[in-house]
């Protein structure tokens, strides 16, 4: 049959190669995961170090070493940097866990942010806004009272995937799926979720009990032990990493369904993969942190105005920069009051009300 | 629309209280005798109670408890008789009321209609934010139903009005305080005399231990802090709170910080819906707890909820304390 | 293969017995019509007459009722996604696209169908964007943002991407719409350019004058049938366009192009 490549009319002269080579070669922009990778390595240490426990940097190295090399090194350091078994708990139990897990989770929401963003071609979509996250937290604290801890992260992800059908045939129902009613349907579905959310606990919680539900709520990494770990990093690995590696599709959806539809792409099996892989993200996530805010939203537009907006280097960008946001927010949660702290969602809305502000204004501004 | 006969009633009642009330204040030889005692003379009796001025014109008849705290104030004073209702209980009421047949409003904070229902004079609240729209009713909006409306002092959040820290002499103030409003003065004192006995026989543990109040919270433990009555109870029987330095009278507090200060006992809160059981459980189960010297030598020491806040029963409670603590092995060296 | 004989290995575009309905509404029905290589065919009709489904039909991204779209005597339909992506490109009616790629990004979308999903963009990608900027005279602009771009700048790099998918079908939903006079012409001076150059150019069109002076083939639908096509020079009559859009018109010629030109009166008049 003659359905054969033609070489386009009118090929361009060679002269215009040399232009094409250093574009090609200059891409900035895709060193940025690579510089995210080191900052975000360089803040996990860092964070090691920090916290409400008087743990010396010096100590931090020897025990790691120790950890590392298998038994107790040299006694050159004296006693004076050895720890105790209580401080090797805080560092290896307490505060690594918890750091890891803040990167997974930041990186987790990041991600699903994006991604919604781009499949929604919506600029507000993100995991709380469309309700996934508030139906993740019904599923949690549902099976929370009914005491099976152990499906919490299912629960979750199958609160999440209800709010995602939910919130899309809702958006869907009166037509095509537009942005502005996909906000409209995810504020309606994320709603009813945090009213059977809040009824249940109103309902259920005994004396005080209510405290670490609300904290909960409100989203916190506090109690992150290596299990969260595990979660957190299996849900990433099932997820993330698939989304990572197809990520430069999400370029196709700029330009509308139809125009994704004849670049070749399948359009509504994508699109329903995606989405279910970003529900078992946040499933994953908020069912070890609560919901946090404002991650998965900000996060992604912070990151486009450095990388731009192609998906293959946004991806993975967006990832880092959301393990290393998280990170630090986290930090500041656990030690700007210590020795209290205060829920990790409350550091994110306070940074991320302001800067999205900001980033509204920017785009008002540009247009 | 229905509401309307019940607004109609509520407020015949309270004219008729109104007009009962007359009596003592203006005829010296009204047969009137408020519950608990002799008639007391000093009515109209005017209080300052975390900020909010609260008149009685009588010793009130008909109260609503809200927390173990006030039931128990009340039952101590011999005015259980006076309880329309009791709500919100932290736990089972201490052995030495176990005759006392208190009417149970709600097993939670009940709501504004349900209480007035009951035709209080007087709402008493354990917390301060008992008296919310969605509970038991605001305080303002109770006063002008002709509702009087109490919180225990030791709960009071205001400044210059919350514990500063929580002393056993502001205890005794406040059941010296619930004796003038109840017109039982006499029962008060005897009371305060009775538990500063009791307190003056408390020795404090001499070996400068250091401890945790352990409230609730997995994620973020709730401590007992610097202000509040688990720091007066724990300084009483000679334990030094981790949690000293935060200015409140609970708290949370991180896991790090807790386990930074590794105490050396770790006080339990037992209570219906969190026992100290599962405290102890979550404390081995989770790696660096497990790791404290408190929980690694089974340190531990329990109180009852209802006894963990300022109240009559918190003399008891360090006497609880105390004897637990003396029954602790000594600390590995 | 050389561009000379481009016209013949593009392939005749058919449409057979083409119908679809979206729910209970028949938007098109019984559409056979065939549209030529090395040409520009102009979609014609009124609002509704189904121009945007029609076009959406051929690009297979709607699934017609019945019937098929053939290409060169394939069915497009047997094709894999990814190939038929490699034999028609498709611009959509203008997406305001708040999404800040660069120029050349955008382009760049156009080559995705000529990679598997987890595979980076290649050098050859790269000189391909570069060059199909520089067809639609955008040399320069690929570091630009997109949304920094005018309207007829904006309907540029879309062609542009459309070059960039290297197919020999190119299928445009009003390219000239809320685009100024001169951007108008300058997009529709491309297509032809495209077209003489061996390019099959189909698009949907709302001005029966720039349909007149610019497409070299004529398709108008009305009611979800096609009532008339050929050549334009032929086929468009005033007494088409006021059996279709109920306007009497008169054609003239323009003195300055030599193209026929249509005036047109008032619905009352008779």
């Amino acid at each position: 049959m003659s359905l054969q490549h033609r070489a386009r009319p009118g090929a361009p002269p060679t002269s215009r190669f040399p232009a094409a080579a250093r574009r090609a070669g200059a891409r900035p922009a895709a060193l940025w995961p690579l510089a995210l990778g080191g900052v975000l390595a360089v803040s996990v240490v860092l964070a090691l170090t920090i916290g409400p426990a008087d743990i010396s940097p010096l100590q931090v190295a020897r025990s790691a070493a120790e950890r590392v090399t298998g038994a107790g090194t040299s006694p050159a350091g004296g006693d004076a940097a050895a720890l105790s078994s209580v401080q090797e708990a805080i560092l290896w139990q307490l505060r690594l866990p918890r750091l890891l897990t803040a990167a997974f989770v930041g990186a987790g929401l990041a991600l699903s942010g994006a991604v919604m963003q781009a499949l929604t071609r919506n600029p507000l979509a993100d995991p709380y806004l469309l309700g996934l996250s508030s139906g993740a937290s019904l599923g949690a604290v549902s099976v929370l009272l009914l005491g099976a801890a152990v499906v919490l992260p299912l629960a979750a992800f199958a609160g999440a995937m209800a709010a995602l059908v939910l919130t899309l045939s809702l958006a869907a129902a009166a037509g095509s799926i537009s942005p502005s009613r996909t906000v409209l349907a995810g504020l309606a579905v994320s709603s009813a979720a945090s009213a059977l959310t809040s009824f249940i606990i109103f309902f259920s919680a005994k004396g005080d009990s209510y405290r670490e539900v609300l904290n909960w709520l409100l989203g916190s990494l506090a109690g992150s032990t290596w299990a969260s770990v595990a979660i957190t990093a299996v849900a990433f690995l099932l997820a993330g990493i698939p989304i990572l590696l197809t990520g430069g599709l999400l370029d196709g959806f700029s330009f509308g369904d139809n125009a994704a539809g004849a670049l070749g792409l399948n359009v509504p099996v994508l699109r329903w993969v995606l989405l279910a892989g970003t529900a078992v993200l946040t499933g994953a996530m908020v069912s070890v942190s609560g919901s946090i805010g404002f991650v998965g939203l900000i996060l992604p537009h912070a990151v486009r105005l450095l990388t731009g907006a192609r998906h293959r280097v946004l991806l993975p960008a967006v990832a880092l920069a959301g393990a290393v946001f998280l990170v630090w927010a986290d930090t500041l949660a656990r030690t700007v009051f210590e020795p209290r702290e205060i829920p990790v969602g409350i550091v994110t809305a306070l940074i991320g009300a302001p800067v999205f502000a900001v980033l509204l204004w920017r785009r008002k501004a540009r247009s | 629309m229905f509401s309307t006969p019940r607004y109609l009633a509520t407020a015949g009642a309270l004219i008729l209280l109104a007009a009962g009330c007359a009596g003592p204040s203006s005829t010296a030889t009204s047969p009137v005798e408020p519950p608990g005692g002799p008639a007391a003379a000093g009515y109209p009796v005017t209080i300052d109670n975390c900020g909010t001025q609260v008149t009685f014109e009588a010793a009130p008849e008909r109260v609503v408890t809200i927390k173990s705290t006030a039931t128990e104030m009340l039952l101590s004073l011999g005015l259980g008789r006076t309880i329309v209702g009791s709500a919100f209980a932290d736990g089972p009421l201490p052995d030495a009321y176990a005759d006392a047949r208190i009417p149970v409003l709600s097993d939670q904070l009940p709501g504004t209609e349900a209480t007035l229902a009951l035709e209080p004079d007087l709402v008493y609240g354990g917390w301060e934010s008992n008296f919310s729209a969605e509970g038991a009713g605001d305080r303002a909006s109770l006063e002008a139903l002709d509702v009087r409306t109490y919180v225990s002092p030791a709960a009071c959040k205001a400044e210059g009005y919350k514990p500063d820290p929580l002393t056993f002499d502001s205890i005794f103030d406040d059941i010296t305080e619930v004796g003038r409003i109840f017109g039982v003065e006499a029962r008060a004192d005897l009371v305060v005399s009775r538990e500063a006995d009791k307190l003056a026989a408390v020795t404090p543990d001499g070996s400068g231990l250091s401890a945790l109040w352990y409230s609730s919270g997995e994620k973020t433990p709730y401590v007992g802090a610097g202000t509040g009555a688990p720091q007066l109870l724990m300084e009483t029987v000679g334990l030094r709170n981790v949690a000293a330095d935060i200015d409140d009278s609970w708290s949370a507090m991180s896991w790090e910080a807790v386990a930074a200060a590794d105490p050396d006992v770790i006080v339990l809160v037992d209570a219906a819906w969190n026992t100290a059981q599962q405290k102890i459980e979550h404390l081995t189960a989770n790696p660096a707890t497990a790791q404290l010297r408190a929980v690694r030598e089974s340190r531990y020491l329990t109180v009852p909820f209802a006894g963990s806040e300022a109240g009559v029963r918190s003399v008891d409670t360090a006497l609880s304390l105390e004897d637990q603590l003396r029954q602790l092995d000594p600390l590995d060296p | 293969m050389s561009a000379a004989g481009t016209a013949a290995a593009a392939g005749e575009l058919r449409t057979h017995g083409l119908a679809y309905s979206a729910g209970q509404r028949l938007i098109l029905s019984g559409i056979e019509c065939a549209l030529p290589g090395s040409a520009v065919t102009g979609l014609l009709g009124p609002n509704g007459a189904g121009k945007s489904s029609l076009l959406r039909l051929i690009a297979a991204v709607l699934k017609p009722t019945s019937g098929q779209v053939s290409l060169a005597g394939t069915d497009l339909r047997s094709l894999k996604r990814k190939e038929r992506a490699q034999h028609l490109a498709f611009v959509d009616q203008q997406v305001d696209a708040d999404v800040p790629l660069s120029v050349a990004d955008a382009v760049l979308v156009g080559r995705l169908p000529y990679r598997p999903a987890y595979a980076p963009e290649t050098i050859r990608d790269e000189l391909i964007v570069q060059r199909s900027l520089a067809q639609v005279g955008l040399e320069g602009f690929g570091a630009r943002r997109l949304d920094s771009l005018s309207g007829g700048e904006r309907q540029r790099v879309h062609i542009a991407r459309a070059l960039a998918q290297q197919t020999g079908v190119l299928l445009l939903d009003e390219p000239t719409n809320h685009l100024d006079l001169n951007a108008q012409n300058g997009v529709l001076d491309l297509l032809r350019g495209l077209a003489r150059g061996g390019s099959t150019v189909v698009a949907a069109l709302h001005d029966i004058n720039l349909t007149a002076a610019y497409c070299d083939h004529v398709i108008v639908l009305a009611g979800g049938r096609v009532v008339a096509s050929g050549e334009t020079a032929s086929t468009l009559t005033p007494g088409l366009i006021r059996s279709v859009y109920g306007v009497p018109a008169v054609r003239l010629d323009n003195p300055l192009t030599g193209r026929p030109v249509f005036a047109f009166g008032g619905t009352d008049q008779p």
